[in-house]
């Protein structure tokens, strides 16, 4: 028996591609045939995947097991619907087109044709969320709740570990400022203008020796709104936009910075959460979308977008260094839930029973 | 309502710190209005998206005479044997110029984006930081004015110019209609070329002897000069290496003792368009000396109003 697998694009440092190359990993430890099939890739993708049109040879052989992960429209559903084999879907969530509307149509475009396609994608044996919140779309969309599950994301969080820190970056930010820290891309459903705003009020009211930096890919227009509402504020040469970094200066990020802020608004699941976490720096987080299951009672959620509260709570964090302590033990606590054992127990649990595994009850399907 | 590690936070203390500031004046009503703003209202009421920004520098550098896409057949243009590999590498820049340009973001370049962004950004921020403000209405003006401007001589400029060499003249790069307007009274304009279709159209507009061509000195291979006695390039910033070698070569062939080669010199002007090596150069004076000498043109500064020049003059 072979598994395989369908992913968009396998690029080194994506999501859904850590993931895929996660259940790859422990699949073929369990003694399976494994394969990965993308429609795009970097060249870190191209030593591991191939291109999803070489799937068509194993199109026919009902034996196999496919897992197809969606987490935008790709024109290779198509081989996931006419396999005959055995089917899994792990969603990993689209963002609702709304967002993208004014900043980039052609993107509010994919995500409403991708979001269009969940039901048709129902005929699957089982359909896996990679967090309750994806899970309940699923079923919102037609899916039947038993042949559904989750199967959280087992982020590789020591990745950087191994990694060299940018020194020279480091030592910018080791000048004596409060710097508040946001990873991911640039687009409009994390809501940036919002940690910009708190960022202000930090900034102008409580503390002016702080910075924020963002870390993640731009889009575009929307950086470049960004920038015009942070000139307007008086704060742009305060708000720093680095772009892709490298994970060199990605660590030099989490390790130097104070607090990592989350105003995002559509999540289906949120890595850097986890990343901050494994990084002992506090987390405040708004609880939209899988936000608060990632978070799992650790850190600090909030649910009103409070910008003058929520900087006095930074002020508060800055000055009781034992309530800054508890939220990192909390933290701490929450990551041994995404460790590589709960994960093979997890996935074991879902997809044992297809492989033909020996299976614990309890653990992964719903 | 905060949770602190799934605990609800007494926010009380937090709310009557916030109260405190909001009356110590330090969240001012402007401050709190500006809490209150969409992001979408920033591109609507300011109109500034960097995608207006690249495609108004595009414009700018197409006006100013800088090809930035490749020939709309896609044909190797310029290319030929020894090109190497700079040429194609220069294509593959200028497809990810426009699909940047037109696709915004593209996925699969996000990190060509990123970088292109930045980069555009921080030009265009240095640009604004020059004047010590952002006043982005000041700024565009400035910014055309840098980034378009191109050679624009005045009318004594063009009467001196008019009065160099003998016979019959060929201008590339048109410094304004004034100077070929000057030139056909003395009935001595044989062709004007340009690779800028708003000035040639201007120029024909006025029944003056104007032809576009992306590569001008192409165009010369057709013109037949036997009585040619004045070649003028207005400016050279928009010529390739390849390109001036083909100008200077051609006039020493088409020209008798006597002839005059004219080259602006506009360093000052083009200083800015320099930022981008590919496509709008500055030629060195000794390069530009050099080349016409090996043409046969005896080489000597020469400056009329506020435009300097090299002329070339071609001896026995």
């Amino acid at each position: 028996m072979r598994v395989h697998q369908i992913v968009p694009r396998m690029d080194a440092g994506d999501a859904v591609s850590n993931q895929a190359l996660a259940i790859h990993s422990l699949v073929s430890t369990w003694g399976f045939e494994s394969r990965i099939f993308a429609n795009g890739m970097d060249e870190f993708g191209k030593r591991i995947a191939s291109y999803d049109h070489a799937y068509h040879e194993y199109m026919g052989e009902t034996g196999d097991l496919l897992i197809y992960h969606y987490s935008i429209y790709c024109g290779n559903y198509r081989y996931y619907l006419e396999s005959r084999g055995r089917k899994v879907l792990i969603y990993h969530n689209i963002t609702p087109a709304g967002f993208y509307e004014r900043f980039y149509p052609a993107a509010a475009d994919l995500c409403r044709m991708g979001r269009d396609l969940i039901p048709e994608l129902a005929v699957c044996d089982l359909a896996l969320g990679d967090s309750d919140f994806n899970r309940r779309e699923l079923v919102e969309a037609g899916f039947p709740a038993e042949k559904t599950g989750v199967l959280p994301i087992n982020p590789p969080l020591d990745k950087l570990d191994g990694v060299e820190e940018d020194e020279g970056f480091s030592r910018r930010l080791l000048d004596g400022k409060t710097n508040l820290l946001f990873v991911g891309r640039v687009v409009p459903n994390k809501k940036v203008e919002d940690i910009v705003k708190l960022f202000y009020c930090y900034h102008r009211g409580i503390n002016a020796a702080s910075r924020l930096v963002v870390a993640g890919s731009l889009l575009n227009t929307y950086y470049s709104a960004l920038l015009s509402l942070a000139r307007r504020m008086g704060i742009g040469d305060r708000v720093h936009f680095l772009g892709k970094v490298s994970d060199s200066r990605l660590k030099s990020c989490y390790l130097h910075s104070h607090y990592y802020v989350s105003m995002s608004e559509h999540e289906g699941f949120c890595v850097p959460l986890l990343e901050a976490f494994h990084f002992d720096l506090p987390v405040l987080a708004y609880a939209a979308g899988a936000v608060p299951e990632t978070m799992g009672g650790a850190g600090v959620l909030f649910t009103e977008k409070d910008f003058p509260l929520l900087a006095e709570l930074l002020e508060r964090l800055e000055r009781d260094a034992f309530l800054g302590e508890r939220i990192k033990a909390g933290q701490r606590e929450r990551l041994a839930f995404f460790d590589n054992l709960t994960f093979e127990r997890a996935l074991r649990g879902a997809l044992g029973e297809m492989l033909g595994l020996e299976v614990q009850s309890g653990v992964g399907v719903r | 309502m905060i949770e602190v590690n799934g605990k609800v936070l007494n926010e009380h203390g937090l709310s009557a710190k916030a109260d405190a500031r909001l009356r110590a004046g330090l969240y001012d009503a402007r401050m709190l209005a500006l809490l209150q703003r969409d992001i979408t209202s920033e591109i609507e009421e300011h109109v500034f998206s960097m995608i207006q920004v690249v495609y108004d520098l595009q414009r700018s550098l197409e006006d100013a005479g800088a090809r930035l896409e490749p020939p709309a057949d896609l044909s190797s243009g310029e290319g030929g044997a020894g090109s190497g590999r700079l040429k194609p590498f220069m294509r593959r820049m200028k497809t990810r110029f426009i699909r940047a340009v037109n696709e915004g973001y593209v996925q699969q370049q996000e990190k060509f984006n990123t970088f292109f962004t930045k980069a555009i950004d921080l030009s265009y921020r240095q640009l604004c930081g020059a004047m010590g403000g952002i006043d982005l209405e000041e700024a565009a003006e400035r910014r055309d004015l840098w980034a378009s401007r191109r050679p624009e001589w005045e009318g004594g400029t063009s009467q001196a110019v008019c009065g160099l060499g003998k016979d019959r003249a060929v201008i590339v790069g048109i410094p304004g209609t004034a100077c070929l307007e000057a030139m056909q009274e003395g009935e001595r304009l044989l062709l004007a070329t340009d690779t800028c279709d708003s000035a040639v159209a201007e120029a024909q507009a006025r029944f003056l002897p104007a032809w576009f061509h992306p590569r001008p000195a192409e165009v010369l291979a057709y013109v037949k000069a036997d009585d040619l006695g004045l070649v003028v390039i207005a400016f050279p910033e928009c010529l390739t290496g390849g390109e001036m070698e083909d100008v200077t070569a051609w006039a020493g062939e088409h020209m008798g003792e006597g002839g005059v080669v004219l080259i602006a010199l506009n360093r000052g002007r083009s200083e800015v368009l320099c930022g981008d090596p590919g496509f709008v150069r500055f030629w060195p004076r000794r390069f530009l000396e050099a080349l016409m000498r090996r043409h046969g043109f005896e080489v000597e500064g020469w400056q009329t109003g506020g435009q300097a020049f090299l002329k070339g003059e071609k001896g026995v």
